[in-house]
């Protein structure tokens, strides 16, 4: 008997320290001459500690803000003041359904929704932050475009023209982006078309200065080097993303 | 013409989620009775409506959660929807949650049986196997290697009761006493249920 | 630009031999460098073709050239310089104005570069408004042309190829590192690439990548569409960015991806199946083929987001 291979329920005993102790004598024995219950009992042993070893996993953040969203909508339903049966009430309903992003949590932090009564109050304190980036992006952009405009004529006409009609397309985009977001502020596609817009003007303006600098260069024009003067223009690197 | 300027450029810097957190709460105490007591403190904030002392407990054990919905539910996006369903059922049970047990037992128990509604009522047939996880959880595993990665693979093998037991067990930690408790099972059936994946893991990981 | 040059040139070659002498310039310089060369090329007006072969020698030929007669002269204001340090190569093109005889009469002079150089060489290329032909070099390559085309193909280790109203084509390169591809006006195509990450962007043309092998990639356009075509890598993270244009994703199912598609006021259509994880709202989709390993963003404003199978 002791020399039959245990049933593997034995092993699986015997690694739970649930055998009882006068089997183990009999067991020990076996396994010390048999390769095939040792390797058994070894793989057992390798999953147990495997299993301890499997990392808890984080979750993405939408899904605190969707949670956190349906809980303020229960929390507004739930009050009985007559300031919440307003317009905000389902501006709110609608954020809850939707994507809001960090918004959210400016709501969360002061504890209730303002008391203006219209909609445009939601809208107000779901672009905080993305303001924020905006505010960020147009001091940058104010900076690249002094440095331009103290250039003027430097570049050949051809090339201003080529670049100015990007800008303006960038423009374009930027103002398309913005009336978007004044009509649906919780959209996160607009909010994210914006600072792309933004981000591409940033570039191309990067871009533009490059380009004055290597023609004055070549011109022999040692005096300013712009790249220095753009160093020092504070761009946004890394911008908060709504999602 | 003079030598080439690099562009510089605003790089759009993005985490492999795009998500960071919020807002930083301290991180939960190593000392197992600290961290209860804490979960107990945040617990009764909740229930005086503080919506921030909710989100630390969300903070504190989602990932937990979140880790046991993947590995029950094979299913990255009925995970997400499930952690979500359980956080919220959580949130709405609190005011009867009594204390006996810790926050944390009482959310897995919560959030155990939730997954195994959730197979039961689909059926185990149906819950096919057509998104393995690998993926996930292949960024993570660090001191088991390759091993934890099959691991993974063949815990989906498992059916729904074994599966449960066993990750309550081996991978959350609670012992048999507490595994039959939250599924409703005597403390042997818990060991059964656990020899019989580690019996059933073998086989598939020796394949 | 180029186009200008070599009607000049045929047509020169046409014309009178005396006629000839006048309206070109020819310069030639042999240098031995060794294989591992570097070669820092820079121009104004007028095409740089530069092409990677075997030996240890770079051979740089230039033609000097004026569109008109009567600017014949002109040809003395722009200097060919080619100083060189060790294996190290640099030629500028100066336009240092002598022998100008109307201030405001802005001759066309152009030099037109056709250098060859040992295949290892690293090779860097500036011009303003010719355009850039890089071929077979195993160096680092970078070209950049203001307005004019840049072409670069059979490279080893892309680093840049870049124009502002230019179009840019990038065929057959591989890249150890970050490769940046860019146009501001121009249309961008790469097709066969394989870098450890791509960018590749213009403001207004339109961007298409196809048979791509990157862990990497990020397409950006504002007016442009944005086409991609190919492979995507396991746990590999491709994002499309524009905001007038579409977006249209062609890939094989092979690798399983997540799919974040939004557009504001566009469509969103797919061949694939998508089993979305999150509800479909307004016009964005979160969505997993298979096992979700690659992750896939696609943002457009106003245009569309297809993905279609291959």
């Amino acid at each position: 008997m002791t020399d039959e291979h245990p049933e593997i329920e034995r092993l699986n005993e015997y690694l739970d320290q649930g055998l009882d102790p006068r089997d183990h004598r009999p067991l020990e024995t076996h396994l010390s001459r048999c390769e095939e219950c040792r390797r058994t009992l070894e793989e057992l042993s390798a999953i147990v500690h495997a299993a301890s070893e499997l990392p808890e996993v984080a979750p993405p953040e939408r899904i605190w803000e969707s949670i956190a969203a349906s809980l303020i909508e229960r929390k507004s339903l739930s009050r009985r003041s007559s300031r919440w049966r307003s317009a905000l009430l389902p501006a709110l309903a609608a954020a809850a359904a939707l994507f809001v992003g960090v918004s959210l949590w400016l709501v969360l932090r002061t504890g209730e929704a303002p008391t203006a009564a219209d909609p445009e109050a939601l809208a107000y304190m779901v672009t905080e932050e993305l303001k924020a980036a905006e505010s960020h992006y147009d001091k940058a952009i104010v900076g690249l475009e002094q440095i331009i405009a103290q250039n003027d004529g430097v570049l050949p006409q051809e090339l201003a023209s080529v670049l100015n009609q990007n800008l303006d397309l960038i423009e374009n985009a930027i103002g398309e982006s913005r009336t978007a977001i004044a009509t649906e502020p919780q959209s996160t596609a607009a909010q994210e078309s914006l600072l792309q817009a933004l981000r591409s003007k940033v570039t191309l303006l990067q871009n533009t200065i490059l380009l004055i600098n290597e023609v004055r260069k070549g011109q022999g024009d040692n005096a300013l080097d712009l790249i220095d003067e753009m160093r020092k223009t504070p761009v946004p690197n890394a911008p908060s993303n709504p999602i | 013409m003079g030598s080439p300027v690099a562009v510089i450029e605003a790089k759009r810097a993005k985490g492999a989620m795009g998500e960071e957190q919020l807002s930083s709460f301290p991180p939960p105490s190593l000392d197992r009775d600290a961290k209860r007591r804490e979960d107990h403190d945040l617990v009764e904030r909740t229930r005086r409506g503080e919506m921030e002392a909710f989100e630390a407990l969300y903070r504190r054990h989602s990932p937990a959660v979140f880790g046991l919905a993947l590995r029950m539910l094979q299913n990255r996006a009925d995970a997400e929807d499930m952690l979500q369903e359980i956080f919220l059922q959580a949130h709405d049970r609190l005011p009867s949650f009594e204390g006996r047990s810790a926050f944390g037992t009482w959310l897995y128990r919560l959030s155990v049986n939730r997954c195994l509604d959730h197979l039961r009522s689909r059926g185990a047939k149906e819950q096919s196997r057509t998104e393995p996880l690998t993926y996930e959880f292949s960024g993570r595993v660090s001191t088991v290697g390759l091993r934890g990665l099959e691991l993974e693979r063949a815990i989906g093998e498992l059916p729904p009761s074994s599966r449960a037991a066993f990750l309550l067990h081996h991978v959350a930690g609670f012992d048999h006493k507490e595994v039959g408790e939250m599924l409703g099972i005597a403390v042997g059936t818990s060991k059964s249920l656990v020899h019989r994946a580690r019996t059933r893991l073998k086989e598939v990981l020796a394949r | 630009m180029k186009n200008t040059i070599l009607t000049t040139t045929l047509a020169a070659l046409l014309v009178a031999s005396s006629a000839w002498a006048q309206r070109e310039e020819r310069f030639n310089r042999t240098l031995d460098v060794g294989p591992d060369a570097a070669l820092s090329i820079g121009n104004i007006a007028g095409d740089i073709h530069v092409e990677g072969g075997p030996g240890s020698s770079m051979v740089i030929d230039a033609v000097k050239s004026v569109e008109d007669e009567g600017d014949a002269e002109l040809l003395k204001s722009v200097d060919i310089e080619v100083s060189q340090l060790g294996n190290r190569v640099r030629v500028s093109t100066e336009h240092t104005g002598k022998g100008r005889r109307h201030r405001d009469h802005d001759g066309n002079v152009s030099v037109s570069y056709r250098v060859k150089v040992p295949k290892g060489t690293e090779v860097e290329i500036q011009s303003v408004s010719g355009s850039v032909l890089l071929v077979g070099v195993a160096g680092a390559a970078n070209a950049q042309s203001v307005s004019g085309d840049v072409r670069v193909t059979d490279v080893s280790e892309l680093v840049q190829a870049k124009s502002v109203s230019g179009n840019v084509e990038v065929l057959r390169a591989r890249s150890g590192r970050h490769a940046d591809i860019e146009s501001v006006s121009g249309e961008v195509l790469v097709e066969d690439i394989e870098a450890n990450e791509v960018t590749v962007s213009s403001v207004s043309g339109d961007v298409r990548l196809q048979g791509v092998s990157s862990q990497r990639a990020s397409l950006e356009s504002v007016s442009g569409d944005l086409e991609y075509t190919g492979s995507i890598a396991a746990s590999g993270r491709y994002d499309f960015q524009t905001h007038s244009g579409d977006v249209v994703l062609t890939i094989g199912d092979q690798v399983g991806f997540e799919l974040e598609a939004s557009t504001f006021s566009g469509e969103i259509e797919s061949d694939f199946t998508l089993k979305t994880t999150r509800a479909h709202t307004g016009r964005r989709l979160s969505a997993v083929v298979g096992d979700g390993s690659a992750f896939i963003e696609a943002s457009t404003f106003s245009g569309d987001v297809r993905l279609l199978r291959r």
